[in-house]
């Protein structure tokens, strides 16, 4: 089957921080993205929320 | 969900072994499992007692039973006791038990390493509460092991050290098994996606368990080379720094938390599907959110801190991303009252214990979220809001979880019902007495009262005396908890192999008692 794209991983990730997920995208997302991807994903996404984390802070003290 | 049976002639070749003996060599998963859960019942009671002895010294103010000193020492080692003794290994032994089962392997990935891995919790055990017997007695550090407390301590700090390095390497141990058993061993047909949720949460606790217990080994090895090799990591005079070690400690200590509470979502979220007689609301969202935590409990750390000193950005920092995980833990909780949510419910103990879990939980998150607001904290810090919030989640969380899926699985373990009648009793009396311990000290901590002193100002006195109370009449329970267990045991109305209506898994697939060999054959999951 047909692999999904990067952005797709980052989507799925995306949504899995608030917790939900339309159920079709979901299905789609078990059958097209890889574990590998999800990781990946989920890394680059933890490392993102955490700067836009710091972000928020520089705004407020600053 | 289905599962055709592969194992049918399991029950013919089904050698058990006799006699305690064999306890000692045993590579059995469902032997290991009973071991760690009678060991975590074991610590249960050890803990409650010292629990014990401190509310009967805070039942009134002055110093009456035991000296500052030793309740000091009962605060420290009732906690690693509780978490180390208590809880950590209540789980592993549902590990142990329900994965291989659950995911339709016939053991653990590393039959004779899971051995060894229970078999190092006892030396730790007797390291621990052996320190009473020292001189010195045992270490008052508190279970966070602070120093200059901890560098000045006798020597039960360094038997403390040992025990928390032993445990350490045996959750260590356990994990890898773990993640092995359920990344290479799942039956043919079950994907990620479509493992049972307590497996899901295991997954994730054990790569978490990987994560930071060589963050705390690290922690108290320095802790130990500044005891007695000459070193200064923590000594501010040679140059170290006391809050670095704080730091260190936390950074383990908050994932410890979830470590804690993970394998009880999952629990919870077996239970009330069955006796909602619905699936679960949102499996995905329900995976999605465990993951979600595991990953916001590495950057909430500081919120341990906020009295210690740090710059204000770092305090708004933890104070935001500590916020946020109620998000996911919102869903979770809204996902359980779905399922449960025009769903043909009954309410038999495991479900009690459940819908307790779900009800009492969340207050402790509340509490959580209120501890989390930095200006807030900075008055509640080291009161007894503290305490009576960590109770909210530790035990209407997850010692409710634990105590629900004993029941659950019960009929499974042992081939016999559990007494009903008196499980529901057990239920009853353990809520109104945990509710009438742990709610007025919220009171007492918002009035200022600070925890792990063992006298206090006399305007504290009623709600002390309605805590101590509580706490007895919870204790008392408790026995309660382990005769039902040892009558189910020995006997009682004979468990079908799925003794639940609404019961969905592999596990329920098998004979109750579950034989002693079970999916030799890999049964196929469609």
């Amino acid at each position: 089957m047909a692999r999904a794209s990067m952005f797709r991983a980052f989507v799925a990730v995306f949504w899995s921080f608030l917790g939900i997920r339309k159920d079709s995208e979901y299905q789609t997302d078990i059958t097209q993205l890889s574990f590998g991807q999800i990781v990946v994903a989920g890394v680059i996404c933890t490392l993102l929320f955490i700067a836009s984390l710091v972000g928020v802070v520089y705004l407020v003290t600053h | 969900m289905e599962a055709t049976q592969g194992h049918a002639h399991d029950d013919h070749h089904d050698h058990a072994p006799q006699g305690f003996g064999h306890y000692f060599t045993t590579t059995n998963h469902k032997d290991i499992g009973s071991l760690y859960l009678w060991f975590s019942m074991i610590m249960f009671f050890v803990g409650g007692f010292m629990a014990l002895v401190i509310r009967a010294e805070l039942f009134q103010p002055g110093i009456q039973i035991v000296n500052p000193d030793v309740f000091n020492q009962l605060t420290t080692i009732h906690a690693l006791v509780m978490i180390f003794g208590a809880v950590m290994p209540g789980f592993v032994g549902f590990a142990n038990w329900q994965i291989p089962l659950m995911v339709g392997a016939s053991d653990m990935a590393f039959a004779r390493m899971n051995n060894w891995s229970f078999w190092l919790m006892p030396p730790a055990a007797i390291l621990l509460v052996g320190s009473f017997l020292v001189p010195g007695g045992a270490a008052g550090s508190g279970w966070t092991l602070y120093p200059p407390l901890s560098v000045q301590g006798g020597m039960s700090v360094d038997m403390t050290i040992l025990a928390v390095h032993i445990m350490g390497a045996s959750s260590i141990m356990g994990s890898i098994n773990i993640i092995t058993t359920i990344l290479n061993m799942r039956a043919p047909g079950m994907t990620l996606m479509r493992m049972p949720m307590f497996v899901w949460t295991w997954l994730i606790t054990a790569y978490l368990l990987i994560a930071v217990m060589p963050v705390l080994a690290g922690a108290v090895t320095m802790l130990l080379t500044d005891r007695h090799f000459g070193t200064h990591f923590f000594n501010a005079a040679g140059g170290g720094d006391p809050t670095m070690f704080m730091h260190i400690f936390w950074f383990f200590g908050h994932p410890e938390v979830y470590i804690m509470i993970l394998p009880a979502f999952g629990i919870i979220s077996h239970i009330i599907p069955t006796f909602a007689r619905k699936p679960l609301f949102g499996y995905a969202s329900m995976v999605y959110a465990t993951a979600s935590i595991a990953l916001l409990s590495f950057i909430v750390w500081g919120h341990h801190m906020f009295t210690v000193g740090m710059p204000a950005a770092g305090n708004l920092f933890f104070m935001y991303a500590t916020m946020l995980i109620a998000v996911p833990t919102g869903v979770k909780v809204f996902n359980w009252i779905a399922t449960m949510w025009k769903g043909s419910m009954t309410f038999e103990t495991p479900m009690l214990f459940a819908v307790g879990f779900v009800s009492l939980f969340t207050i402790g998150g509340f509490s959580g979220l209120v501890c989390a607001i930095t200006p807030v904290d900075i008055t509640i810090h080291n009161t007894y809001y503290v305490v009576a919030h960590f109770h909210y989640v530790l035990f209407s969380g997850a010692i409710y979880s634990i105590m629900g899926g004993a029941y659950f699985w019960l009929p499974k373990w042992t081939g016999h019902m559990y007494d009903e009648k008196l499980g529901k009793v057990h239920f009853w009396l353990t809520t109104i007495f945990f509710n009438l311990t742990f709610f007025p000290q919220h009171f007492l901590g918002l009035a200022g009262m600070p925890r792990r002193i063992p006298d206090y100002a006399p305007q504290f006195t009623e709600f002390n005396q309605i805590s101590s109370i509580g706490a007895f009449g919870l204790g008392i329970s408790q026995l309660l908890f382990l005769y039902v267990v040892i009558k189910c045991i020995r006997g009682g109305v004979k468990a079908p192999a799925k003794p639940w209506e609404g019961a969905e898994g592999l596990e329920w697939t098998v004979p109750s008692p579950a034989p002693y060999h079970t999916f030799e054959t890999p049964p196929s999951f469609h």
